[in-house]
């Protein structure tokens, strides 16, 4: 009798196989053949619970597709170029290459640090916040490439991770601290801008072009030489005023702003626009604005209680509401900080 | 319980015909006369060779019915199995044919299969250990062993797919390494020896359908549409090529990509 398992030919009237224990009687036993079978709801939930504790890379539908693909052979095919760009977001490579838990805890805890640092732009905590972002982004990179080449020296391991590093500064931070530098710089209020308090932060968009309405942050115009200034006779106080301001612009250039009765004309019609904080404006004058220069009257200035309302009071004050161009710093975007008072500016 | 094996009972007392069976799970289905367990073979082979694993399943059964001793019949339901994505199940069939043919290399390899889809790589290795060690075993260990390899990220997994290839020149062994790659997310690895697989076999509908999958997954789907028309010019019932076409034909450039991003089907 020959053994269906190992071929051994065995002796007549054997029970089992002599070289492999093969019952030589299955023909004759009463075996169940039909194997076990899953339903399709068993399938689901497993396949769930194996991409949960990944045990496939390749389980679900978006690590299938064509663009993990690309990502995952991309970490494959071990080209920097190819590596870098596929690790710009954090936990992406993993992801593709089939580790969730990595890839999870990378790419949300990198999205916490950098919203936080965002939400918090321009206070001293951003900066460090930022800097814990930045090192999850150059771990998670270290990470793809530790595992990309394993056996790598420790030193030329180091080496890789500070060249990641630097490459993540050239290549996408400083772009990007750029960009948002100049579409939304943060600026801290260092004195107070009615609405904004001393301490505030406001976005402002250095790459907006001045329009009539819009509310910006600008330069006072330099007073000249001091020798200049008029003299003070006694109980007379001379004010100065530097640095920047925030206000709206209310005339553009060439337009003939004149004020009648306290109500502010411009080019003949009623000013549709009205600074920050309301001022009594001095009565009967008329004036032309010279090109490239923008009519804003300065009423967010610290003043004496007294006098707030009343910006005739300030002298020369006609030489602070006319803002050359060049003093315009950038339009006002939105308040971010405290959190709690965000908005944004219109 | 060695001291109740000798006991002897009256050979007239039989049990009723209405007791329940011992086996309740072995189904008493008289095997068709006409067909023995080679005819239910070919044609689980040929529905495999079709990528029909479903039907291919049924037709191991079949053979199985008719003689329990075809090995070829058990090492086939567990291939089935694994490639119907039921893991625990071909992972205890496979345990049990083993009970029946102890150490046979293509069930160790089967099971050694089964462990590591279910990412009990320990025991995987061991089962694929004893697997290649058993005396002339064929391609499917050796397979098997590249797979293992290949989940563990090892560079050994083309040696274990090369000895695979060397004892076994059939082109759905070949299919079935860019399968596996497929099945680990390396769509271009596994879009060579697919490609080869379609060189060797161009008649072949499994093959093209392979090759469009491995297309698809890369995201080439002009050349994965060409692969898919080409099984439906082979076999214009093929279901399964008719489907994955009309899914590349709904996938718009913004929504496929949704739809991959948020991993929706």
């Amino acid at each position: 009798m020959q053994c269906s398992n190992c071929q051994f030919f065995n002796m007549p009237g054997s029970d089992a196989c002599g070289r492999c224990g093969t019952s030589l009687r299955l023909s004759d036993a009463a075996i169940a053949v039909l194997p076990p079978r899953a339903s399709p709801l068993q399938k689901r939930v497993r396949r769930i619970r194996s991409v949960w504790r990944n045990d496939r890379p390749a389980q679900n539908a978006f690590q299938r597709g064509p663009f993990a693909c690309g990502v995952r052979n991309a970490v494959e095919s071990g080209s920097h170029l190819a590596l870098f760009l596929a690790a710009v977001i954090p936990g992406l490579p993993h992801l593709a290459r089939g580790q969730n838990i990595r890839a999870h805890l990378f790419f949300w805890s990198f999205l916490l640090a950098i919203t936080t640092a965002l939400a918090m732009m321009g206070t001293y905590h951003s900066g460090l916040v930022l800097g814990l972002a930045f090192s999850i982004h150059s771990a998670a990179i270290a990470d793809v490439v530790h595992q990309r080449y394993p056996t790598l020296q420790f030193r030329l391991r180091m080496l890789q991770g500070a060249l990641v590093s630097a490459a993540l500064v050239i290549l996408i931070y400083a772009p990007i601290g750029f960009v948002i530098g100049s579409i939304a710089a943060p600026n801290i209020v260092s004195t107070q801008i009615l609405p904004f308090q001393q301490g505030d932060v406001i976005l402002v968009n250095r790459l907006a072009r001045p329009a009539v309405g819009q509310i910006v942050l600008y330069a006072l115009p330099d007073e000249g030489d001091p020798a200049r200034l008029p003299q003070l006779r006694e109980g007379q106080r001379l004010i100065v005023y530097v640095g920047r301001a925030a206000d709206r612009i209310l005339a553009g250039p060439g337009s003939v702003v004149e004020c009648r009765k306290g109500v502010l004309y411009v080019d003949g019609r009623i000013s549709e626009n009205l600074p920050l904080n309301p001022v009594k404006l001095p009565d009967a004058w008329q004036a032309t604005l010279p090109a490239d220069t923008f009519f804003i009257l300065p009423s967010a200035l610290p003043r004496r209680p007294e006098e707030r309302h009343n910006i005739e009071d300030s002298t020369n004050w006609l030489h602070l509401a006319c803002i050359p161009r060049g003093g315009i710093v950038g339009r006002i975007v939105a308040q971010t900080h405290p959190l709690k008072q965000f908005h944004f500016v219109r | 319980m060695s001291r109740f094996n000798r006991l002897e009972f009256e050979p007239s007392r039989k049990p009723p015909a209405d007791a329940p069976s011992a086996e309740p799970q072995a189904r008493r289905i008289t095997p068709d006369p006409d067909h023995d367990e080679h005819h239910w073979l070919k044609l689980a082979e040929a529905q495999r060779r079709l990528g029909q694993y479903e039907n291919a399943l049924r037709f191991y059964s079949r053979a199985l019915e008719w003689d329990k001793s075809v090995v070829s019949g058990w090492v086939g339901q567990v291939r089935m199995l694994i490639a119907l994505e039921e893991y625990p199940e071909a992972e205890l069939w496979a345990r049990k044919a083993l009970e029946l043919f102890k150490n046979n290399a293509d069930l160790l390899a089967g099971r050694a299969q089964a462990l590591s889809r279910l990412a009990k790589m320990k025991d995987a290795l061991g089962s694929s250990d004893a697997s290649i060690n058993q005396p002339g075993h064929g391609s499917y260990p050796w397979l098997v062993r590249g797979e293992l390899m290949l989940a563990r990220g090892e560079k050994t997994a083309d040696y274990c797919f090369g000895k695979a290839m060397q004892m076994d020149g059939d082109w759905l062994l070949l299919l079935e390494i860019g399968q596996t790659h497929l099945h680990y997310g390396h769509a271009a690895s596994g879009l060579e020896p697919t490609r080869r697989a379609v060189q060797r076999a161009p008649d072949q509908v499994l093959a093209w359908y392979c090759q469009g999958q491995c297309e698809a997954a890369l995201g080439l789907s002009d050349a994965a549409t060409v692969s898919f028309e080409r099984c439906l010019d082979l076999l214009p019932d093929y279901a399964d090529a008719r489907i994955a076409l009309e899914q590349l034909s709904r996938a718009k450039p913004v929504r496929g990509f949704l739809k991959t991003w948020f991993g929706l089907k």
